[in-house]
This record gives structure tokens, sequence and C-alpha cells, in this order.
């Protein structure tokens, strides 16, 4: 079983690596997935380029650090293809809901398999790889590394996969929206991300005011509203975390197997228990 | 007694962290004369101000050391500051300004949970005397308030950073976030005073506030978390997220954003951009299938809004006119409408993953679903969707409310015969021995076979005879147990028990409806039910309908052998009511004699009122030096009357005495002097022996819920359980937590023991007239009843020789000197001597009523002819009641008369006194707030003292009122009021503005007039 992706699509990614390489060159290959390791990685159109540090190994006569080049790809489906499979995603609601919400839908391969394709990989035929390290071996362990980092990345952005099968975002938007509800997809892809910007104050700071010089009694110890007649008593939530939940179960710095939103539930319900405290 | 103030202060500080606190500050009101410095001459300083806060009666968490001088903006009025109008109501002429005052004040532990125990505690608990000030109860609903985002699970770990040169600093912070938050601030916004915003703009502060204590809260709980869990988050990201010990240090220091933090900052702007909300809603609604086709149920989809609840949009509807509806809905919901939608679907399919069944098409509008799928949703995934925001409409049969239960059904009598519904069947039930129970779902009754066929359904839902329902087995198999078990031997059970299974088991448990004895309990819970009495044929009064449905209801009640309580408000007869039930049980029988307890100053009250309407009873008054004190013969002398009438103070003293018979029934007066269950005076009167008991207050007993179970104590002992119990079952969690589901059971268990109308009730107005006349009599003091003798013998002495113009004035002046003395003995010595109710009767009731006018939010008007009594009863009822008071007298300017009037007259000042003369009237003057008006002393023209109370100041016109005129027994004033109640006699000799009239009379009549009753004083 793999460890190093979350979501479904990333795991049966990892899952065809694993189908046609033995299991020893895999456990290498994961630890060559770390920025240790990959010196350099560009991802473009679907393609990923990287740079490797590799060992040191006396008897083949390698005294220096090598830098091998690597380069990762998988097959394209035909714009042909793409056209009539997108045309049908975007007729199905609950596909395009849940690619709103950055998932592939389980069953989203039925789709590609009326069109005579298939979306994630099933075997080595799916890829293009390259590597010139010495190991004769396909796939070595760098290879492995790239494509393990990969399907880390396939977790945070489910379209890349698409982008790997040879359908470049802006031709999904545009596909999209030839139909209405694939419209409703592609508007929300083209939002952009924000920066983090940086604050003035921990809390908000409480702000100096002009009072009048003259003020009459009421209104110094009275609101403009009065208050409320009585306290209503706080129920709490029947399902734990609600807001959290909204946020989908991969966030990118959770590295563990398990899932997120169970481990955050976990971690509300036992916060309502310690604020009893205080409350 | 002592104000408690609350100040939300932020640090002094421009730190990057500037944190703050709760402080506390209390306000007495001993007033001290200087005003040093900047120092508030009247708050607590140091020393006591922590005594006061660490007492058991507050116990607030705060530490001695802590302790600072704090600089508050409080307006000021001629260099002192002005005294908070929870101590002394009363308006200043000019504005006043802001300035500083230093107080000393302690920062509070724990706020939210410290600021909920301290309002109980003042609020609810009997022997507090210390209130909070508007500032401690603007802070107590904001802090409550935030109770909720934590129950709700609102928040989450913040990321922020802060760039100092060319590094950047990252902190987190525990962040309230919610659309629910955000109004909440808004809300508060509005509500704040300027007490609580100081130089603050309040939304800042609010926040600062909410920001605070929220991430302190947080905080300290998220470092509590066992290790169970922290295993879970160990070597991850996340652990540094949730469980950093941050303490005023950033997490981390760098030049660029490291990339787990990046990671978590693109998390985080997931969440909060979920937040941009539009007010979309979505809903599901459960349509049922038909008894033929169990499977074929349906949810369907629907548009609603959180601003707009009304809103209902089928999406089948939307989808088919989608233009048309863009435009419509544009306005609340933007352009993305569809987006919306399909967001929203999704997250409930990820709920409820039935839902993606419904979304195979393009235009997703309804999912189908079997049997067991709608019970399972039903049961569980409907509350978990609603409780997540979408909107969840189910067949009212299904809801909580309108399902019809399987119950057991209790009827009485071994057969099921039909009772008859006679309001002369009254029969004695204070144990039920004859009963039996049935099954029964809805109205319908079921034998055990068919009972069992239910049970062993295998169906979750059936369709029973018309209507689906949903069956909890357990129960029913329980319930059928229960039967087969119960019907061989019943156990005794009382009423009591019946009304408390009846309040706590409402789930399971009721009483067949035809039954005589639900038909009993429906007449106790609604008096309407009751057949009214007759208007006694010995009574000289009518009684309006409501008094006799109150008789009624007095004796039903009585018959049952239960105890109940008469609350219903001031000025609607109680006292007639319990005078109708004396002449009613006399019709027919000989009963024994009735104990009357009541507080001193209304003694007079009673007796005269018996007198009046009902002289044939025979009545005791209990009281004096002189009173009967052997035991035999006090008992000889009780069984020779109708009614003993004697004093709290009295039952406590000689409750030996009053211990020797059994009574035909006790009633107490203003119940509420037994509130404390641990005086002596209350444990002498619940050992008293009587066939009945009955209590009878003004005051809203509902709001001290102590003092409820001290007199329920008294009426049915037991029934309210132990007081520890009480507190803890009810008290605790209906008045500090709000737990509305002991509220509603308390609220039944008494309901059936207490009738209450208030004159507001649409009932009682049509039965009531504009004006209602009352006459309150009181009995002259001691020292008042000397000092009327005195002037009485030496008017009677000067009055043969005077004549003409002189003697005129004589009997002028000495009418003027016999008022002063019934008013108060300080008035007519003009000696500066204590203005105290002990001296005067008048002035104790006076008093008493106003307390009881003043709890029910009632304003009030006083009417007396005198200055100086309205100068110290201002005064007095402003310091020692800390009413509001409004005083309007001859040298009032203009400005400041129309500003009492227009604060008296708005609606959301609150209850206050006016106290004004009738001469000072005029036109112009509206004071249709007040409830109830007073005259202290009487003008003895009729024509001045109506026309100018109605006319002038336009009483009645806008709801009913209650005019109290105050009657000194065996005075003057009883014989003058006597002579213009018989009008008849009257009419022609009061002519004009004045009350010259009464110089009319002869020298005999004179004498006649003022008279001394020397029977009429009670001493105290």
């Amino acid at each position: 079983m793999s460890k190093y992706a979350k979501t479904w699509w990333g795991q049966r990614f990892i899952a065809a690596l694993e189908g046609f390489t033995d299991s020893g060159r895999l456990a290498r290959g994961r630890s060559y997935s770390t920025d240790n390791r990959i010196k350099q990685w560009l991802l473009q159109k679907g393609k990923v380029d990287a740079k490797l540090r590799g060992n040191t190994n006396p008897y083949y006569g390698v005294y220096k650090e090598p830098t091998y080049k690597v380069s990762v790809q998988m097959t394209h489906l035909s714009e042909v293809q793409w056209q009539k499979i997108i045309q049908r995603l975007s007729q199905r609601a609950s596909f395009i809901a849940r690619l709103l919400l950055n998932e592939i839908p389980e069953n989203i391969e039925a789709v590609f398999a009326e069109a005579g394709v298939h979306l994630l990989p099933k075997d080595y035929r799916d890829f293009k790889v390259a590597c010139d390290c010495p190991d004769y071996e396909v796939p070595c362990k760098h290879i492995a590394g790239v494509c393990y980092r990969l399907a880390g990345q396939l977790d945070q952005n489910p379209f890349l996969l698409f982008e790997m099968r040879g359908l470049a975002s802006e031709k999904l938007l545009r596909e999209l929206a030839n139909s209405s509800l694939g419209k409703v997809l592609s508007d929300a892809k083209s939002n952009a991300t924000v920066e983090l910007m940086p604050v003035d104050s921990f809390y908000t700071r409480p702000v100096l005011t002009e009072l009048p010089q003259e003020i009459s009694l009421k209104s110094f110890w009275q609101g403009q509203q009065p208050l409320p007649k009585s306290i209503e008593p706080s129920q709490p939530a029947t399902i734990p975390a609600m807001l959290i939940k909204k946020g989908g179960d991969f966030p990118g710095f959770w590295q563990k197997q398990n899932s997120f939103i169970e481990v955050m539930e976990d971690f509300y319900l036992r916060m309502r228990k310690n604020t009893l405290k205080g409350l | 007694m002592n104000v408690i103030h609350g100040a939300w202060i932020p640090k002094n500080t421009q730190d990057f962290i500037q944190s703050g606190g709760v402080y506390l500050w209390v306000e007495s009101d001993e007033v001290q004369d200087q005003v040093k410095n900047a120092l508030h001459p009247q708050h607590l300083p140091e020393k006591p101000c922590l005594e006061f806060l660490k007492s058991d009666t507050l116990s607030a968490p705060i530490s001695a050391g802590q302790g600072a001088l704090l600089s508050l903006l409080l307006p000021t009025f001629e260099g002192k500051p002005l005294p908070s109008p929870e101590l002394q109501r009363v308006e200043p002429d000019e504005a006043v300004t802001l300035q500083n005052w230093q107080v000393y004040a302690y920062p509070l532990q724990t706020p939210i949970k410290a600021i909920n125990n301290i309002h109980f505690l003042c609020s609810f608990q009997a022997d507090n005397n210390s209130r909070i000030g508007s500032d401690f109860l603007f802070w107590y609903y904001f802090s409550q308030s935030l109770k909720q985002i934590i129950a709700k699970d609102q928040y989450i770990p913040l990321l922020l950073s802060r760039k100092t040169g060319k590094t950047i600093e990252l902190y987190r912070r525990w962040q309230a976030v919610s659309s629910h938050y955000e109004g909440l601030i808004q809300a508060a916004v509005t509500q704040m005073p300027v007490a609580c915003s100081q130089q603050y703009q309040p939304e800042s502060l609010l926040r600062h506030f909410a920001e605070v204590v929220i991430d302190e809260l947080l905080s300290t709980a998220a470092l509590e978390m066992p290790q169970v869990f922290t295993k879970k988050v160990q070597y991850d990201f996340l652990e540094t997220i949730l469980l950093d010990k941050q303490t005023a240090e950033p997490m981390r220091t760098c030049e660029r954003l490291p990339d787990d933090f990046t990671y978590w900052q693109q998390w985080q702007q997931k969440l909060l951009g979920t937040q941009a909300q539009s007010s979309l809603q979505l809903g599901l609604q459960l349509l049922e299938a038909d008894a033929e086709a169990i499977d074929q149920w349906c949810l369907i989809f629907f548009l609603s809004s959180h601003k707009d609840p009304s809103l209902k949009l089928d999406l089948d509807d939307f989808w088919a006119h989608k233009d048309h509806f863009h435009k419509m809905l544009h306005q609340q919901f933007g352009q993305s409408i569809e987006q919306q939608i399909l967001v929203n679907l999704a997250q409930a399919a990820r709920i409820y993953p039935k839902l993606w069944q419904g979304m195979e098409g393009s235009e997703p509008d309804v999912v189908q679903l079997l049997l067991d799928e709608a019970f399972e949703f039903l049961k569980e995934s409907a509350w978990i969707l609603e409780d997540a925001g979408f909107k969840i409409i189910i067949p009212a049969w299904l809801t909580p409310k309108g399902r019809r239960r399987a119950k057991l059904r209790l009827r009485s009598g071994g057969k099921a015969k039909p009772a008859s519904a006679s309001a002369q069947a009254y029969f004695s039930m204070d144990k039920l021995t004859d009963y039996h129970y049935q099954l029964a779902i809805g109205d319908e009754a079921l034998s055990p076979e068919e009972w069992q066929q239910l049970v062993d359904a295998k169906t979750p839902l059936i369709h029973f005879r018309g209507q689906w329902m949903e069956l909890d087995r357990d129960k029913m198999q329980e319930m059928l147990a229960f039967i087969q078990q119960q019907n061989d031997t019943v156990p005794e059970m009382s009423v009591q028990e019946l009304l408390r299974k009846l309040a706590e088991e409402e789930e399971g448990f009721e009483l067949d409806v035809h039954d005589s004895l639900a038909q009993m309990l429906a007449k106790l819970s609604d008096s309407s039910q009751l057949e009214p009495i007759a208007n006694p044929e010995k009574l000289n009064a009518q009684l309006r309908d409501y008094q006799k449905r109150g008789v009624a209801w007095l004796r039903y009640l009585e018959s049952l052998g239960l105890n109940g309580c008469l609350a219903d408000d001031m000025g609607l007869g109680k006292t007639m009511q319990v005078i109708s039930v004396l002449v009613l049980e006399r019709e027919l029988t000989q009963p024994g004699p009735t104990l009357l307890i009541a507080p001193t100053s209304v003694i007079g009250n009673w007796q005269k009122e018996i007198e009046k309407f009902a002289p044939h009873l025979t009545t005791l008054i209990h009281h004096g030096s002189d009173r009967e004190q052997d035991v035999k013969s006090f008992k000889q002398l009780c069984l020779q009357h109708d009614l003993l009438i004697t004093s709290y103070t009295l039952a406590r003293k000689d409750s030996k005495l009053l211990g020797g018979l059994q009574w035909r029934r006790i009633v107490l007066d203003e119940a509420q002097n037994i509130k404390n269950p641990k005086a002596a005076q209350t444990k002498a009167i619940l050992k008293l022996n009587g066939d009945s008991r009955l209590a009878l207050t003004g005051t809203p007993v509902e709001n001290r819920l102590m003092d409820l179970w001290s007199i329920f104590n008294f009426l049915n002992p037991g029934y309210l359980g132990k007081q520890a119990q009480f507190r803890k079952t009810y008290e605790l969690p209906v008045q500090r937590d709000n737990d509305p589901i002991q509220s509603a059971i308390l609220k039944k268990i008494i309901q059936p023991f207490i009738l209450r109308r208030l004159k507001t009730d649409k009932s009682i107005i049509k039965d009531l007239p504009d004006k209602i006349e009352n006459k309150i009599y009181c009995n002259l003091s001691k020292e008042q009843a000397s000092l009327y003798e005195v002037v009485v013998n030496d008017v009677v002495a000067q009055l043969e020789e005077a004549e003409g113009i002189q003697r005129q004035g004589l009997m002028l002046s000495t009418l003027m000197k016999l008022k002063q003395i019934c008013n108060h003995p300080m008035q007519f010595l003009q000696d500066g001597s204590a203005f105290t109710p002990e001296r005067s009767h008048k002035l104790e009731r006076i008093g008493e009523m106003l307390e009881e006018a003043m709890e029910r939010d009632d304003s009030v008007l006083v009417f007396t002819q005198f200055t100086e009594i309205g100068e110290h009863l201002e005064r007095y009822l402003a310091k020692e009641k800390h009413y509001k008071i409004h005083y309007l007298h001859g040298g009032t300017s203009r400005i400041k008369r129309e500003h009492m009037i227009s604060d008296f007259q708005d609606p959301e000042t609150g209850p206050a006194v006016f106290i004004l003369s009738l001469k000072a009237g005029g036109v112009g003057i509206t004071l249709t707030q007040a409830n109830h008006v007073f005259h202290f002393d009487r003008w003895w023209n009729p024509a001045v003292e109506n026309q100018a109370t109605d006319r002038a100041f336009r009483i009645g016109q806008k709801k009913n009122v209650f005019v109290h005129k105050f009657v000194t027994l065996g005075t003057l004033e009883e014989r003058i009021d006597q002579m213009i109640a018989d009008k008849q006699k009257m009419a022609d000799s009061i002519v004009g503005n004045d009350e010259s009239w009464l110089t009319k009379l002869d020298n005999q009549a004179f004498k006649e007039l003022i008279a001394l009753n020397k029977h009429s004083i009670m001493e105290d």
C-alpha cells in the first residue's frame, strides 16, 4: 500500500507505478521524492523535467555526486477523445459538483471507458519516462521518486492529471464553457489565489474615537438598541468541524495517511470538552 | 447596596500583541463627602473591593495582587461622578459631561464563566444586596453569546504574518469565523453603551474583546489535549498548527514563507473563501409514499435563503425556467447561482451520499428513496443536514411535535365507564387507587394483541390507520410488559405524583381525555373551564367575572385536597375573592375558623373590607399588647369567630397559641414574607395545622425560584422536592443555564397550583372598567394616635367659643393638622425627625405597594397636597428603594417639567414613580404611562379629586388604571370618606373647589367627624 498519496486518484497513480516494478527499487524511490534529492523541478504542459541528486559509487568510478536528469510524462488522449469526454462530463451534475470541490469523482473512468480510453494509468504503457542514470531498470529509483512527488501534487490539483493526459487548462475551460453546467466549473476555476497579507497587530486594535463633550445619561448607560431579553442556550452542533469539512480532506501540509477530517473532528470534540472549564 | 461594574480594558501598549482583560470595580451607595484627586468618591478601594468580590456570595475568580487603578470616563455633575442608575434614579437638570475618574479594579480570570456566575448570583439569589451595572450587563450578553461559536466549532487556527524589516514572523491565533459571528458583532455594536466603549470605537473594542477572550480560551484548551490525541498529530505539521505553545513569541521567523506554511495559508483561504456567503440555502423536502407503494418516497431539492426563509423554489422549476429565475434571484444570490447550487449539493452529498444518485443528470432535482432509506433519513441524516445549515422539510406528522406517539394512557376506574362532565361532580381525589392503564397511539386505544402486531412488524415506518408513523419498538415492548404486569395490582398514586409524572414523562404517558381525571386537570390548568360561581348572596358587592372564576378555582382546589397560590396582579381583588370563599362555605355548613396571616400594614384593610362586604362574618384581630395570650381562652375565642387575623411577627411569637388548634384553612397574605425557608417566622408557620392552605401574592415569584420553592413548601410540602435537589434540578438549569427543557417541565408542574391573572390579560380587560377605584385602609401608629388625640382635645375645647370666620379658620386648620398627622408624624411635628415607615403605616403600605408595582414594571403616580410629603417621599423612595422618581411641584421649571414628563411617558425607560400635587396639573400634562395612581392624602372635594386626575392627566384613556386611595381607619379620613361615598346626601352641599363645605357642619357633627376611634390603633 502506498504511503505518499492520500486521494484515491493519487494512490491509483502510485499503484500503476507499483504494478510494473519490484518493491526494492520502489522503496528506494520513495526516498528520492524529497527536497533533499530533487534539486530542480519543472512541470510544464503535463510533463515533468527534474534534476535529481544521485549517489557517489566508487565501485563504478563515480566519485562526485552526480546530477541526473529525469523526465516523466503520460501518453496523451486525442483532442477528439477529450471533446467527447468533456461533453459527457459536463452533463452530469454530480461530476461537475465534485470537480468544483477539487475532487475527481470515483466513477469518472466510466465516462472515459465509453470513449475507449482510461484516465488513470493502468500500467507502464501509459507512461513515457527517461533518466540518465546508469541503472538499466525502468523505472529506476529516480523516476520513482519523481512519480511519488507527482502523486502528491495530484492530490492537491486533480486537474493536473488532465493536463498530463494532454488537456491543457485553457482548453479544458474552453470546452467546458460550451455547456451550461460546464460553464459553472470553468467560471469557478478562473479564480486566483491570494497572498498572505501581513498585519499590524495580533488582535484587532481598539481604535480611539472622539466623544461628544456633553452626553445624555441615557445614552451613556444604554446602547441604541435594547439588550436581548434572554440568552438562548448554546446547542452543540451535531456534526463536529463543519467548517473544516468545507476545506476538504487533503490540505497540503497533512502528511499522514489517515483522514485529516477525522483527526480534526476528534480535535474539535475534545476542544468542546476542554473549554467547559472556561465556559 | 453595591453595584458591580465591568469594563474591558485593553493593555496599555502598542506592541504587536496587545491583549486585555475584564476588570471589575464596585460602586457603593454610602456617600463619602470628599473628592480626592480623581478618585471616585463612591468606589470600593483595594481591600474592601477584594473582600466583597471574593466573599461567598460572589466568589469571583480574582487574585489579590493583580488589582490596579483604572481611569474611566463617567458622567459627572458639579464635580462629582453621578451615581449609577441602579443606585439613584433622579434625572439631574443640566446635561452631564464625561470626566475621568479613578477606580480600583481587579481582572477576572476565565471571564466568560465568571461573568455568567456573577450575573446569576446577583439576579437570582435572594439575599444579595448587590446589583449589576448596565455596563456589566452588556458584557454579560455579549460574552455569553460567544458560547455558541465554541459549541458549533465555528473557529479556525488563523495564520498571521508580521513584517519586521527583511524577515517575517508567523503567528497563530484562534479566530471565530462565521456569518453568525459577524451577526453577533453587528448586533452588539448597536447595543453597546458608551459606558462600555468609553473612548474607543465600539466595533474595534468588541472585536478586540472577542478575539482576546476566544484566543485565550482556545489556546488553553488546546494545550490540554491528552496523549491519545497528540499521538495522532505527532511529527506532522498539524501539530504545530494546533498545539504550538505560543506565548507572545512567533511560531517561526524566516525570510520567505516556508512550504508548510504556504499550504496552511492555502487551506485557510479555502475555509475563509467559502465564508463569502451568499444567503443561498439548499433544502430537501421529503414526500411520503402512498400506503400501496411503500417504497416510493422521494426527496425533492429546493432553494431557500438564509435571509428570507419564506423563499422556496423547487429545483425542477428552477431548471425549467432558468433565465427567468436568474433575473429574479440575481439580486439575492449574485451571478453564480448554479455554482452555488452545485457546491451546496456536493457538500450535502458528502454528508448524505445517497444524494449523488439524484445528480446523475445535468439538472438535479430529486432523489428516490425506499422505505428503509426514508426511515434512516428521518432518524439521522435529516438532522445532521439540518444542523449543517441545510433546510429540511418533512411531513408534519413525522416531526417531533406532530408525531403520534405510542403512549400509556391512564384511565381511572376499573372499567371504561364514561364519566359525566358535570361541574357539580366534585369528588375528593387526593389518592388515586382505582385506575388502570391502556395502550394508545394518537387518539386510538389498542388491544395488547394489536400492539404486539405492531411491535412485531418488520418495517421501521408503518402506515397505521391512515398515516405513516415511526415506532419505537423497544419502548412499545416495555409498555406492553408494563401493562401486563400492572393491571393486576396498581400502586397508590397521589394527585401530586400524577401531576409530576405527566410533566416529566410527557413522551410516553398521558391521560385519557374523556376521563374525569383529565377533566379535573384541565380545569386546574385553565380556570376558564370551571363554571364560575354565582354572586354570593350574602356578599355586599358584585364580583367581576374573573373574580367569580377565581373563587370557583379556589373552591375546586380545596375540594380536591390541593393547596394553591392566588397570584393576581395588584388591584384585581384578591382580598375580595378570599372573602367570597369564606362567605360561600358558610352558606350550607358551619366550618371552623380560618387563620389569616398578613403584614401589619394590611390588617386594617382586611378588617375594613370584611366589615363592608361581609359584615356577618365575625373577625378577631390578634394584635397589640392586650391580645389574648392564654392558650385555652384563645382557643375558645377562636372557635367563636369565622376569621382570625394576625401578623407575621406574631405568627412567630405566638406560635404556641396558634398551634393549639386545627384551622379550617391557613391563608398567607403577601406570601413572599415566607420566602426564606430558614427564618424562624417561616418555620413557625410551617408547623401550623390547617385543613387547607392558601397563599396570596402579587409579586412574580417565578423571578426567584427559591422563593417559589419556599411558598410551595408551605402549600404542598415535598411536591418540589428538597431544597438542594430543587436547586440542582431546576434553579440552576433554568436561571443560570437557560435550559429550555427543565424550564418547561417546571412550568407544567407548578401550573395547576397557581392562578395568576394580569390586568393586561385580554380576558380580564373586558371585565374591568377603565378606572378601578380601590380604598386602602390603614391604621394609625401609637405615636400618630397620641398626637391626634391632643389636637382633637385642643379643638374641642376651643370650638365652643369660636364664631364666624374665626370658627371657620379653626376648623380648616384642624382639618389640616389632622391630615398631616395621618400622613406622618414628622410632617406635623416639623422637627426634622426620621421619615420612616415605622412611624406611619400609610408610608409602610405605600412602600410595599410601590415595590409590587415596580417589580411588575408598572409605572405609578402618587398624589399628595403637601410639598413636604412630596419631598420626603421622593428622598425616601430614591434612597431606600432605589426607584426612578420624578417629583413635580410648583417650583419646577418648565423645561425640567417637560423633560420629566417625556421621560416618564417613554415606554423604553422602565418603571418610574411620578410624585405630584393635584394642583400642579393644569393643561398639558399627559401621564398615560401610569398603571396605578395613589392618593397618599385626599382632597375632600370629589370634583377636584376625580375630575382633575381624569382630565388633567388623562388617566384611563389608554389602558386600565387602578386608583388607590388611602384612608386611615378610626380617623376623620374614614368618616369623610364615608360621607362622600353617600353621595346622595352630600351632592348638594359639596360645591366649589375646596373643602370649605366641611366647615358648614355644626359643632356636634364636626366633633363626631374628628373623633378618634381608639380601637383602630395598630401597634407594631
